[in-house]
């Protein structure tokens, strides 16, 4: 596994939880789908349906949708749970990136000792 | 960027946004609404008959701990108000209108605190039925608890006089027993004619007491020689003094025989069940009998008379047996009837406790509030959450509906010239974490709240010194069985460690989840490593495997895919790696949470419409930082992805001292020379930019307002953001002092430019402490574990896992977890909150101890504390020590230097007291008037604490203590005045031991003696690693925790390592003229006395 895959399972653990966390604290139904359809990997079907059955009735421009989208996403960031997770998430995947990092090209290599 | 322009509100960043409101209440629903109110919690009244700001108000109920916290919310005080404040605060309470009541309050929560005892004294635990109780109003527990007072002191004096009687019964028939057993049998020994006896008597002098006993019990020739006896019944610890007065006191003509009574006696001046001795004491001549009478008395020892016939003593056993038995009866059936008593009060107490706190909150507060001008109504004035306004609302209608009030209650907005308090809506889980917060300072008024990221980055940095998931799982479970039992715990309370456990216990969970990710990175399980991801990715180079230990393995394929390579555990290379590995993870995770730190300054500065700070605040901060410590952090990302061996410190030490000098070996990328001389410019420039704009343009600013010119810049608030602590200068622009915000300017650039530097130095904490960590586990897994498995006895094995588990609970556990929970402190409140948080700092110092958990506020002084901390209390019994070893004796003149806390002085006289005591003849309570006790220290702070406690302690009346203010190296007594001189915990500060010493020589008389008890050297192996562990990362921490001042224990680990050892010291002894020198090492040489003559 490389250090892509690893950070890429780290994104996906960190928006699973995301949702979870999204899903089991709920702050009500008004604000919930729309939050949840501005998670950026479950969003992109869910936002563009959206943005694309609103186009329909009213004028649809990308930059409306894209603020709408960004705008999500930060809304959800600013939620105090989530930043909790997103928080963690970074602080959990710098620890192993470094850890990994570091041993990608070591400069010193294992000397086992006498006794092995 | 017109995207942050309108950012949602961030939860919890922000403090609540606040509103002033005044409330008129009618005064027959007043009671009602400010009980609601109470309830509710989330309105904070202002005193109005105090114009004062200060002292503001909320009460809130919290019934499941039985406590009616009454907690403050800061707001800006000036010292002046703080001042005025307390000037009034003398007059007020007599002015307020609802004193009666609050003192009845008082009154009747002093009866239910009186009750409380009693039940507990009783031991009963009857646990209150919230659904049975009946309720019933102030007035009737008013008289209830009076008529409850009133019998249980009834009963109470009454059990008092019976279990009196009752004892002293018991001690007669004990004596009866006993004595009367001694009499029998000598009257069965008497055979032989008397002449011969008392020949043998007087020609051995009353060595041959067998003899003596002999012929004194014999009731008729007792009779003629003038023997008598007394018997009684003494204290087992007096008995050997006892024996030793009496001795003396009449010259050696008695014969004592005593026998342990066999069972335990209440003691009548403690109450507690002692052991006593049964005595029979035989004499002759009345003079005798009235001194030995007095000693027993001095000594307390009861005397009750014996029949020397032996039916009579018979029928006296009988009588007093059939007596007892009934006063047992009597006093069996009185305790039922008080137990009774005490249980059906128990069942309500905490009802009552509860009721009672309520009522008091809700006069205190009425009490605050002010009657307008017709005197049917009470106006207040407080702020609240604007969110809470409704509920406010709605708890003061049910007041008025409630209380069958004609009239409502108004509850109305008013505008506010003052910065609102700060309110944080917590819950159980954020709450532990805004305390950490509120430890440091409390936030200004919608301050950015950096408890949003402590919550994760506080247990995180914890858990990278604390990695190891083993140790991470005991954590857990540690923090589950606080969290499963959190209703039962929360309901009850709790001792101070458990109390500061249980309030934590959230944070704990985190600090376990992350210590067992971080365990899992670092590959440690007890430090042992597990193949859990997969095998190495070093393998040998050949197959004979034999270079592995010469020239070490080679990596073969990618790096092993989560956290450290287990390979390299127990290898002769692993601590070069780890340690570099660490090293600059410490350096890469402090120059991101730095860098946080600084962008929240630029969400506080938008966020409050700062354009000036973002400009000369924000970016010149950032540029510096980065362009120095994130270079740094880039070259190492870089290094580790090139593999290069470039060494970064060189890059970066020439990088100032050499700029366009030749990179050579050490050129990780390509135009590097150049992005360095960039940077190095852009940080350079980076210094005056945050230095100088800032105070010239808010003068011009000033001037311009001032002029009158352009009014609009009065909307913007940038003025008073950082320069204006307190509230007054918002309306009092006037007062622009240059120079003032120029200097303070200064200060913040110079604080952030070297602060950058020793900043990140500090975050390297992070690497010594997990290196510790590890290191140390190591060693107990190693040294313990695998030691003791290595035998093949099933004893050694089971108590090596016995030491390793309590080392590991005890050392790893706790003393770990306390010190890496206190850098992790320190990494927030001083690297990262100082990036960005104001704070009130003020009130920090008050705060701290209230908001820390009030667990260190009850103890006198911090001093106190920290030596029971560090030396875990055995501070105390090195001095008990040091002054059996003085001997002190009454009438002796004694000197105790640098002991101004008065440990060592109220030990010695304690000594010469107990000593005198038991020598009651007159010539020694004589000498004891001679006694004399000085008490010099250099610091007269020291000396206070000691005056303040003699008072304590009930020594203030005493003369014989002195205290003087001097130096140890020039004492200002005279020659040869001294009979005695210790020195406790004070040489090692002294500049010049060998003249301390001589001093000490100059004012001993001859045959004095010198006693000096001080840290010392461990020579132990094992415990001398442990113990160097224990002073170097644990006192400081702690010393800076609970007495704010870890320089100061810095500096006292440093100077026992400075400190001569126990040899060395000896020597300089001698040198100074003392002779029969030696010393003695406490708990291997922490600690050490050592002992002087002059002769």
């Amino acid at each position: 596994m490389g250090f892509l895959m690893t950070t890429i399972i780290f994104f996906v653990v960190g928006v699973v939880a995301s949702v979870l966390v999204r899903l089991c604290c709920n702050r009500g139904p008004s604000t919930n789908l729309y939050v949840i359809a501005s998670i950026p990997t479950l969003s992109w079907l869910l936002g563009v349906s959206w943005a694309f059955g609103k186009g329909l009735c009213s004028k649809f421009s990308i930059h409306s949708f894209l603020r709408m989208e960004i705008h999500g996403i930060l809304y959800l960031i600013f939620w105090f749970h989530l930043t909790l997770i997103i928080t963690a998430t970074i602080c959990s995947w710098m620890m192993w990136a470094i850890v990994y990092l570091a041993q990608l090209k070591p400069l010193i290599v294992p000397i086992l000792s006498e006794g092995e | 960027m017109k995207l942050f322009e309108d950012l949602p509100p961030m939860d919890h960043l922000r403090s609540e946004d606040m509103s002033l409101v005044q409330i008129i209440i009618p005064v027959e629903s007043a009671h009602r609404a400010v009980s609601y109110l109470g309830e509710l919690g989330l309105l904070q009244l202002k005193d109005v008959r105090n114009p004062n700001p200060v002292d503001l108000i909320v009460f809130a109920f919290d019934s499941h701990r039985g406590s009616c916290s009454v907690f403050w919310l800061v707001t800006p005080a000036t010292k002046m108000e703080t001042k005025r404040f307390l000037l009034n605060e003398d007059k007020s309470p007599f002015q307020r209108t609802f004193v009666n009541q609050v003192k009845r309050c008082g009154e009747m929560s002093r009866k239910l605190r009186f009750f409380g005892d009693q039940i507990s004294k009783a031991g009963i635990t009857a646990s209150p039925c919230p659904a049975s109780q009946q309720v019933i109003d102030l007035e009737e527990l008013e008289v209830r608890s009076s008529e409850h007072e009133a019998e249980l002191l009834e009963m109470n004096a009454n059990s008092e006089k019976l279990r009196q009687t009752y004892n002293e019964l018991l001690e007669f028939k004990l004596v009866l027993l006993k004595a009367g057993g001694f009499l029998v049998a000598a009257q069965n020994h008497a055979v032989p004619p008397e002449t011969e006896l008392v020949e043998n008597i007087y020609s051995k002098k009353d060595d041959e007491s067998v003899f003596l006993l002999e012929q004194s019990v014999q009731p008729e020739s007792s009779s003629k020689a003038g023997l008598r006896f007394i018997s009684g019944i003494i204290c087992k610890s007096k008995e050997l003094t006892f024996e030793r007065m009496l001795f003396r006191a009449t010259r050696g003509n008695m014969f004592f025989n005593q026998a342990p009574a066999g069972e335990q006696v209440m003691d009548p001046v403690s109450g507690e069940m002692v052991e006593k001795t049964v005595f029979v004491v035989f004499f002759s001549g009345e003079q005798a009998k009235n001194k030995i009478l007095k000693i027993c008395q001095a000594f307390g020892a009861s005397c009750y008379p014996v029949p020397e016939e032996n039916s009579k003593q018979m029928q006296l056993t009988r009588e007093v047996s059939l007596r007892l038995s009934d006063l047992e009866a009597t006093l069996d059936a009185g305790n039922r009837h008080r137990n009774k008593a005490l249980a059906s009060i128990a069942s309500q107490l905490w009802n009552w406790i509860i009721m009672v706190k309520k009522e008091k909150g809700v006069y205190d507060t009425l009490n605050m509030l002010n009657f307008d001008v017709t005197k049917k109504c009470l106006v207040g004035e407080g702020w609240c959450p604007t969110f809470a306004k409704p509920q406010i609302k709605e708890a003061l209608e049910h007041a008025t509906i409630h209380s069958n009030s004609q009239v409502g209650i108004i509850f109305h907005d008013m505008d506010s010239f003052e910065s609102p308090p700060t309110y944080f809506r917590t819950n159980r889980f954020t709450h532990a974490f805004q305390e950490i917060v509120d430890a440091y300072g409390v936030a200004r008024y919608q301050e950015a709240n950096p408890a949003v990221y402590s919550v994760i980055t506080f247990p995180f940095l914890f858990a990278v010194m604390f990695g190891d998931w083993g140790h991470g799982l005991c954590l857990l479970l540690g923090s589950l069985i606080l969290i499963l039992h959190e209703k039962k715990l929360g309901s009850q309370k709790l001792g101070s460690f458990m109390e500061m456990a249980f309030g934590g216990r959230y944070v704990v969970l985190l600090m376990a989840l992350f210590s067992i990710y971080c365990g899992l990175i670092y590959n440690e399980f007890f430090s042992v490593p597990f193949h859990i991801f997969g095998t190495s990715a070093y393998k040998c180079r050949d197959s004979s495997c034999s270079d592995a230990h010469t020239t070490g393995l080679i990596k073969y394929r990618d790096p092993y895919p989560f956290g450290v390579d287990p390979r390299w555990r127990g290898s002769r290379s692993e601590l070069p790696f780890l340690n570099s590995v660490k090293m600059k993870m410490s350096i890469l995770l402090g120059v991101s949470q730095m860098n946080l730190g600084i962008l929240l300054s630029y969400f506080d500065a938008k966020f409050h419409g700062s354009s000036l700070d973002i400009r000369y605040q924000f970016m010149p901060q950032m540029i510096f930082l980065n362009s120095l410590f994130g270079y740094l952090a880039l070259l190492i990302v870089i290094k580790w992805c090139t593999g290069s061996q470039a060494d970064l410190y060189h890059v970066m030490i020439y990088m100032f001292l050499e700029p366009t000098g030749d990179l050579g070996e050490n050129q990780l990328f390509w135009g590097q020379k150049e992005l360095q001389i960039l940077l190095l410019l852009m940080a350079i420039v980076a210094v005056p930019w945050m230095l100088f704009p800032k105070p010239f343009i808010l003068r011009k600013l000033h001037t311009e307002r001032f002029q009158g010119r352009t009014y609009g810049i009065l909307g913007t608030s940038e003025m008073d953001l950082d320069h204006d602590p307190d509230s007054a200068r918002r309306q009092h622009h006037e007062d622009f002092n240059f120079s003032e915000v120029f200097v303070h300017q200064m200060i913040h650039s110079i604080e952030f430019v070297l602060g950058a530097v020793s900043n990140t130095a500090s975050y390297l904490r992070l690497w010594a402490l997990s290196l510790a960590h590890s290191e140390l586990s190591t060693v107990f897994y190693e040294k313990l574990l695998l030691l003791a498995w290595g035998y093949d006895s099933v004893i050694i094995r089971i108590a090596g896992l016995a030491v390793f588990a309590f080392a590991t609970a005890f050392i790893l556990l706790m003393m770990e977890t306390l010190s890496a929970f206190l850098h992790a402190l320190r990494l927030h409140w001083v690297e990262f909150m100082g990036k960005f948080y104001h704070g009130f700092k003020e009130v920090r110092e008050e705060e701290k101890s209230k908001l820390v958990g009030n667990v260190f506020s009850s103890v006198a002084s911090n001093y106190d504390l920290m030596n029971d901390l560090m030396s875990i209390g055995l501070h105390r019994l090195w001095k008990d020590r040091l002054v059996t070893k003085l001997c002190p004796f009454p009438g002796m003149k004694h000197l105790d230097v640098a002991g101004g806390t008065g440990d060592i002085a109220f030990r010695v006289l304690e000594s010469i007291r107990s000593v005198s005591h038991r020598a009651m003849q007159d010539g020694l309570a004589e000498t004891e008037e001679q006694t004399q006790i000085y008490i010099c220290d250099i610091n007269p702070n020291m000396l206070n604490i000691g005056k303040k406690r003699a008072i304590e302690r009930g020594f203030a009346e005493d003369r014989y203590l002195h205290w003087v203010e001097g130096d140890a190296e020039a004492l200002g007594f005279e020659d040869e005045s001294m009979d005695g001189y210790t020195i406790g915990f004070g040489i090692r500060n002294v500049t010049h031991i060998e003249k301390a010493l001589a001093e000490a020589y100059r004012v001993l008389k001859r045959g004095g003696r010198f006693l000096c008890l001080e840290l010392s050297h461990v020579e132990f192996p094992v415990f001398k690693q442990l113990y160097d562990y224990y002073s170097f990362s644990v006192i400081p921490a702690v010393g800076e925790l609970v007495a704010g001042d870890r320089e100061s224990y810095e500096y006292l680990v440093e100077s026992i390592r400075r400190f001569p050892n126990q040899d060395a010291f000896g020597r300089m002894i001698v040198e100074a003229g003392f002779q029969k020198v030696e010393y003695e090492n406490l708990v291997g040489g922490v600690v050490a006395i050592h002992s002087g003559l002059k002769l």
